[in-house]
């Protein structure tokens, strides 16, 4: 198995031994580690999940390695960590389960960290060439990127924002959760392209109105809609006059069309082309959808 | 020679007396920049000491940026390393140097108020540490300076 960059270093020593022990049989690349409290680890590749003998999980384990995703520094993730993940600089996400606290009714942090999923992300270069071409045949419109989670909708949109700045549209990249860059000391961990700036952190909304009145972009790109706040950012900005390029989970059209919050969202003719993406075996393919 | 040897080591410990309080008002402004660090602009440690670092004299900026540094470098937790820094200073054991110990256990592992209010109380055991040192330099400094000197004087002249 293949671990992308730096990973193994947010593991103390004992898992990420076992971690390397197991990457020699196979040549897939790693998209996820799971981590659960006195169980071994289990890693995810597009051929499955497989459990990772030789080291068992302990509550320390799980201390030590938020620690060093966190930079030894909650304050600065404390946000995200109440809505239950961090980003590292690295990009991953690192979702957390374990107890949840609260204070004035609200959802406070968690503690006593029991599971552990570090998402993997991926730069695959050459990834939207089968949409590129008609994505832009008569100019760029806006689009919707949709799939089920997994299934590489942030890679598509990275692979596209970089495709379309190097074809000189001027775009701004609203990056939530730091998936998409992974902004490491002011640059990039990830390449989008000569002509794309990029908002880490920050709600999408409040993002996408800033990038508006700084950045002056021609396309506008943000990761997942999920909230009807999103939905007021992608309709504040088309209004605005700039294409957008987003991704949404769904499953199919009639699922999509089943949640009240995509009915607005499609209704609203903001987007004119969905990609859909599905998974057949290790690759994806791609179709195309008018909304 | 005796002499001379003599009144070193007595001038030496007149400036350990003077280095202190320096060190110590140095160290409360290195926390107080950290802290402005960590409530206002909600920097992870790593960038925080180090900025704290290039704006610090002297060994106090030397021991930010080595910390800095070894975050996430190496398999010790923060309070370990942050333990280590202090060590390295030598101060001597006092409630200053208990206090800085102490701050090593919040840093980084709670919210930018709680930390702040957690560096507050250090700078505040510091401020105190650097009174009581700058009068004991003041006190104690020619005291010993002199006293090597004379010590130094008295065993060459029984020698002799």
């Amino acid at each position: 198995m293949y671990y992308p960059s730096d990973i193994l270093r947010l593991f103390p020593s004992g898992l990420a031994d076992a971690l390397r022990a197991c990457r020699a049989d196979t040549p897939d690349v790693v998209e996820e580690i799971r981590c659960r409290v006195d169980r071994p680890a289990t890693v995810l590749t597009a051929s499955g999940a497989r459990r990772v003998e030789g080291a068992v999980t302990t509550g320390a384990d799980l201390d030590a390695l938020l620690e060093r995703a966190a930079e030894a520094s909650l304050h600065t993730y404390a946000e995200e960590l109440r809505r239950g993940f961090l980003h590292t600089s690295s990009g991953c996400r690192i979702g957390i389960c374990g107890s949840a606290y609260c204070r004035d009714g609200a959802l406070s942090g968690i503690r006593q960290i029991s599971s552990v999923s570090v998402r993997i992300p991926h730069e695959v270069h050459g990834c939207a060439d089968a949409v590129f071409p008609a994505l832009t045949d008569g100019g760029f419109q806006s689009t919707l990127l949709l799939s089920p989670p997994g299934f590489g909708k942030t890679t598509l949109l990275r692979e596209l924002i970089r495709r379309l700045s190097e074809s000189g549209l001027r775009i701004s990249v609203a990056d939530e959760r730091g998936e998409i860059a992974a902004v490491h000391d002011r640059a990039p961990r990830f390449d989008l392209g000569p002509n794309t700036d990029v908002m880490t952190g920050g709600a999408k909304g409040e993002s996408c109105m800033l990038l508006l009145r700084a950045m002056n972009p021609q396309l506008l790109a943000f990761d997942e809609i999920t909230a009807a706040s999103d939905i007021a950012a992608v309709e504040a900005a088309a209004g605005c006059g700039v294409e957008l390029l987003a991704t949404a989970h769904a499953e199919n059209s009639a699922s999509m069309r089943q949640r009240a919050l995509y009915r607005e969202l499609l209704s609203s003719g903001i987007f004119k082309r969905a990609v859909w993406i599905r998974r057949e075996g290790a690759a994806r393919r791609y179709a195309i959808e008018a909304l | 020679m005796i002499f001379c040897a003599a009144g070193g080591i007595g001038l030496s410990g007149a400036m350990e007396l003077r280095r202190r309080p320096r060190l110590l008002h140095s160290l409360a402004d290195a926390l107080s920049l950290l802290r402005s660090d960590i409530v206002c602009r909600l920097l992870p440690l790593p960038e925080a000491l180090h900025h704290v670092a290039e704006a610090s004299p002297g060994e106090t900026g030397q021991c930010f940026f080595s910390l800095a540094g070894k975050i996430g470098e190496t398999e010790a937790s923060f309070s370990a390393l942050w333990h280590e820094a202090v060590g390295g200073l030598n101060l001597p054991q006092s409630e200053a140097t208990a206090a800085l110990l102490a701050l090593g256990e919040q840093l980084g592992r709670y919210d930018a108020e709680a930390q702040a209010r957690a560096i507050d109380a250090c700078i505040a055991a510091l401020h105190t540490a650097e009174d009581a040192a700058r009068q004991s330099a003041a006190q104690k400094g020619k005291l010993y300076s002199g006293l090597g000197f004379t010590v130094g004087m008295m065993l060459a002249v029984t020698l002799y």
